[in-house]
């Protein structure tokens, strides 16, 4: 039987939208991450966490995009722990757009943010599009520079909030000088098979990290306790 | 930060701030969210340990496991009476990713959303984030913070798309009871809104207290989303593993929305779930014990402390992580409910707690102990104890060895007491004051009543006092008084002259006169002064395995008619109803071996809002921290359990009557809701109500 009253019109919206994922796919999973979640589990880490995330993988990130990316971050006040990157990519967009109102530019891969700009209410354009007003761009690691240098160019002067998805390669916002509006985020061990752990990041200066953290909080208090550590060990191995 | 900033913040943001500063405090215990400090049981943690072990894992669909949408499916049936196809369930990232969902796919930008007051400050996050309108329904202590349907149908406006129903309550313990479930059901119907009904702490609530899915009642299916999960009652909190239950297209919506915010729950905690959603209750049963044991503890320490907390209220999340070695004080109701923030220092707190009992400390220990935990330690204790489960009437019934109610009624003497129907009379005229200071004329008491009879309501009759069937008298005093004090509810009665000779009745009350059953199809014989014979028996009755309680006029039949059972030293009876002894009035003067005590009914607002108005004449009723060895007075820790014996009264100080069936203490005498908890049913006048 159907529901009494309509549902919100975020929800309808929705059905046009194409969900991502690849239900049913078998993933091999490394064993340093199998084992240290054991461990955990032998430990009794079943509880909550802190908010934002067990602090050795904090660290870990912090470390990472310091190394990789050249990015500075605090790991006690600028990363968060996500339920996946999927949480990350929400959490970005429905905290630095205003909801109705705002535009989101979306340089590449935009099918992976489109669904959230549904949910905000915001409008969502691709590079090819003209934006007047206020906006917050959306880039992954894999975006041509011809594309997104000029948009970076355009956000450095208007001063948009920049949303990246971290890649394998070295590029980062912070390098075209956007270090202080960038919000970093990016999945643990998705290529190495924790897809199912869902398990991911954002990061970004503490004053922007602030209200991150607290919607992520709203939305799923901590991200699953034995996945944080496995993923801690698989970021240690690859270290 | 500082004291002033502090004082600028509310909502969430204040709870955040409270948390991190708690952090940097020495031992102090955070109350702020409910993780139980409990271990996850075995089964569940061998069933994560058998997942992570496989090398490879496949990916699951973003609504859940298939396997554990079923489980969880089945257990909605079983534990409370969902009838759902496993299509109907979405599993989330923990009840909060669930809320979420299930306010953005309800609200749209200006829909109103009643909610609770207090009320666990995540709600108005997601609601601010829908754009929706929060419309607060206040609860309050005297009514142990329960939501009050006449206070929802106050609020109700065109703009109104949903209520939210928390049962029991973060952080309040308020529960929705079942006649407010059904007022509320009624509401949602009428009006066209949908109750969002969070059960998170479900599985918390003690006897007599009954936790209702509100979902079940009929024609609440189209108009219930429930939401649950595992963090609570499984010791699950970091896992992340919560459900929405719901139609099917809703289901849909929502899970669309999931593919959004986080998609598919992780791997492990869905095995997990799978595991404990699949087993059976009793390392709940262990944790309840040792949260009831926390539970008297804190109580006791914050009443201590000069906080009040209401006694009959089921778990809040301050109850499951309370533990003995100190607190913040923000979990008292009463602090919350002045939205002031405030926490005393663990050796404050401790030199409070070294003032109470030495058993006390005891229990703290044993649930400190416990706290490292083995649910094998729970479960010895529970046997130990002879402490278990709340035991439903019905689940009792296929549990013949705590049905068997020993007594001493072999020893009882059976004999003849005797009267005759008596006719109305005016003694002081046929005026009678109301409450508005109106004299008005009403029948009802004494004579032969013909159209009201036990399982009829005690209120809405354009009578006073009104008495079901005969009322019967001797006008000999020493007659009366034995006639008055020897018959017992539940006794046969037989007339013994007139037209209706041998026709047979029951005994359903004692009033000013006794008050007997008969069949319709004999009113037409019965004449005012046929002389009717009571085969009195049951005064002496007594219960072997409860010695402490007293049994007031009550017949052997009776009493093995009302579905008791006896565990722990205790007796649990069903009730219709639980009657404030704040209201109880008139009649207090009088020992509690003769006639009745009437409520006050003159509140009339309050009778609704308490829902005493659905009170029926022949049903059973508890009184909390009521004393009826002797008399009918107020003392704390008492307990007396109670028939309706006659209707409503206009008369100030007055009201329907209850007389004592049974008189103990908290310790003695348990009780739960059952609304066919009637002498009708019980004595088989009627067969439903």
């Amino acid at each position: 039987m159907p529901l009494a009253v309509p549902l919100a019109a975020r929800v309808e919206a929705l059905r046009g939208v194409p969900a991502a994922g690849r239900d049913g796919a078998d993933v091999e999973v490394p064993a340093a991450a199998r084992e240290a979640s054991l461990d955990a589990l032998a430990r009794g880490e079943t509880h909550y966490t802190d908010r934002p995330g067990i602090l050795p993988l904090r660290q870990q990130v912090a470390a990472l995009l310091a190394a990789r990316h050249g990015v500075e971050v605090d790991p006690r006040g600028g990363v968060v722990i996500t339920c996946g990157v999927t949480e990350a990519r929400f959490v970005a967009v429905q905290q630095l757009l205003p909801a109705g109102t705002g535009t989101l530019v979306a340089l590449t891969r935009g099918e992976r943010v489109a669904a959230a700009c549904v949910v905000r209410g915001v409008r969502f354009l691709g590079p090819e599009r003209a934006v007047d007003g206020p906006a917050v761009l959306y880039l992954t690691g894999d975006a041509p520079a011809t594309v997104r240098d000029p948009w970076l160019a355009r956000a450095g002067e208007q001063g948009w909030p920049v949303v990246f998805e971290v890649g394998e390669d070295g590029f980062h916002p912070a390098k075209a000088g956007l270090a202080e509006q960038t919000v970093t985020i990016g999945a643990l061990g998705l290529e190495q098979g924790l897809e199912a752990w869902r398990i991911g990041f954002l990061a970004a200066p503490s004053a922007t990290a602030g209200p991150l953290r607290d919607f992520k909080q709203a939305l799923t208090i901590c991200t699953t306790n034995l996945s944080q550590w496995g993923a801690l060990a698989l970021m240690e191995a690859n270290a | 930060m500082t004291l002033d900033e502090l004082r600028r913040l509310d909502g969430a943001k204040l709870r955040y701030a409270l948390m991190d500063l708690a952090k940097e405090v020495d031992g102090a215990i955070a109350l702020g969210r409910g993780d139980p400090d409990l271990d996850t049981p075995a089964h569940v943690v061998e069933a994560a340990r058998r997942a992570l072990a496989e090398p490879v894992q496949s990916l699951q669909p973003v609504p859940g496991m298939p396997a554990l949408r079923a489980a969880i499916a089945r257990r909605a049936l079983g534990d409370h009476g969902l009838e759902v196809d496993p299509e109907q369930v979405l599993v989330t990232t923990g009840g909060q990713e669930g809320l979420f969902l299930v306010i953005s796919a309800l609200l749209d930008p200006g829909d109103e959303i009643l909610v609770p007051d207090p009320r666990y400050t995540s709600y108005d996050q997601a609601i601010e984030h829908a754009g929706g309108v929060s419309v607060t329904v206040p609860t309050h202590p005297e009514d142990a913070f329960d939501l009050r349907a006449e206070a929802v149908a106050a609020r109700i406006t065109p703009k109104t798309k949903a209520l939210l129903l928390v049962t029991p309550s973060n952080p309040t313990g308020g529960i929705i009871t079942p006649g407010e479930a059904e007022k509320i059901a009624e509401l949602a119907k009428r009006h066209g809104f949908i109750v969002i009904s969070d059960e998170i702490y479900g599985k918390f609530v003690w006897p007599p207290h009954e936790h209702v899915s509100i979902g079940a009642l009929p024609g609440m299916a189209e108009h219930t989303i429930t939401l649950s999960g595992f963090s609570k009652a499984w010791a699950m909190t970091g896992w992340r593993v919560g459900y929405v239950i719901a139609p099917q297209d809703a289901i849909q919506g929502m899970a669309a929305l999931k593919a959004a915010t986080t998609g598919p729950v992780a791997n492990v905690s869905q095995a997990a779930a799978l595991a404990a959603a699949e087993g059976d209750d009793a390392c709940i049963d262990a944790f309840r014990e040792v949260y009831a044991e926390r539970r008297a503890l804190m109580a006791e320490g914050l009443s201590a402390m000069g906080c009040t907390t209401p006694t009959r209220a089921a778990a809040s999340s301050s109850g499951p992580t309370a533990r003995p070695r100190g607190c913040a004080r923000s979990s008292s109701p009463t602090c919350c409910s002045r939205r002031r923030a405030c926490w005393c220092s663990p050796d404050r707190l401790r030199r409070r707690l070294e003032r109470l009992p030495a058993h006390h400390h005891a229990a703290a220990d044993r649930g400190a102990a416990r706290g490292g935990g083995t649910h094998d330690a729970g479960r010895a204790a529970l046997r130990r104890r002879g402490q278990g489960t709340f035991v439903t009437p019905e689940a009792a019934s296929t549990r013949e060895d705590q049905r068997v109610i020993r007594t001493n009624e072999e020893q009882l003497v059976e004999i003849a007491v005797a009267g005759a129907i008596s006719a109305p009379a005016f003694a002081r005229g046929p005026f009678l004051p109301d409450n508005d200071g109106l004299a008005v004329v009403r029948p009802g008491m004494y004579g032969y009543v013909y159209n009201v009879r036990v399982g009829d309501p005690a209120f809405g009759w354009q009578g006073d006092h009104v008495e079901p069937g005969a009322s019967i008298d001797h006008p000999d005093s020493g007659v009366h008084h034995a006639l008055h004090y020897l018959t017992c509810m539940g006794n046969e009665a037989v007339v013994t002259s007139g037209l209706a000779a041998g026709a047979r009745g029951r005994v359903v009350g004692e009033h000013a006169r006794i008050l007997v059953d008969f069949d319709p199809e004999v009113h037409d014989r019965l004449c005012v002064g046929d002389t009717i014979q009571i085969r009195a028996k049951g005064r002496g009755l007594r219960l072997l395995d409860v010695p402490n309680v007293e049994l007031k006029k009550m017949s052997p039949e009776l009493l093995h008619a009302m579905h008791l059972s006896v565990e722990g030293g205790k007796v649990h009876v069903p009730v219709a109803l639980e009657l404030p002894v704040k209201v109880m009035a008139s009649g207090a003067e009088l020992n509690s071996e003769y006639v009745d005590q009437d409520l006050t009914s003159g509140d009339r607002a309050y009778m609704r809002e308490a829902g005493i108005d659905r009170l029926r004449i022949g049903d059973i009723v508890a009184i909390d921290d009521a004393d009826h060895y002797w008399g009918r007075g107020y003392r704390r820790g008492y307990r007396a359990i109670a028939l309706c014996i006659h209707g409503d009264s206009v008369m100030t100080g007055h009201g329907p009557g209850i007389l004592t069936l049974m008189a103990g203490t908290a310790d003695d005498i348990e009780w739960s809701i059952d609304p066919q908890a009637n002498i009708a049913r019980y004595l088989q006048i009627r067969e439903t109500l």
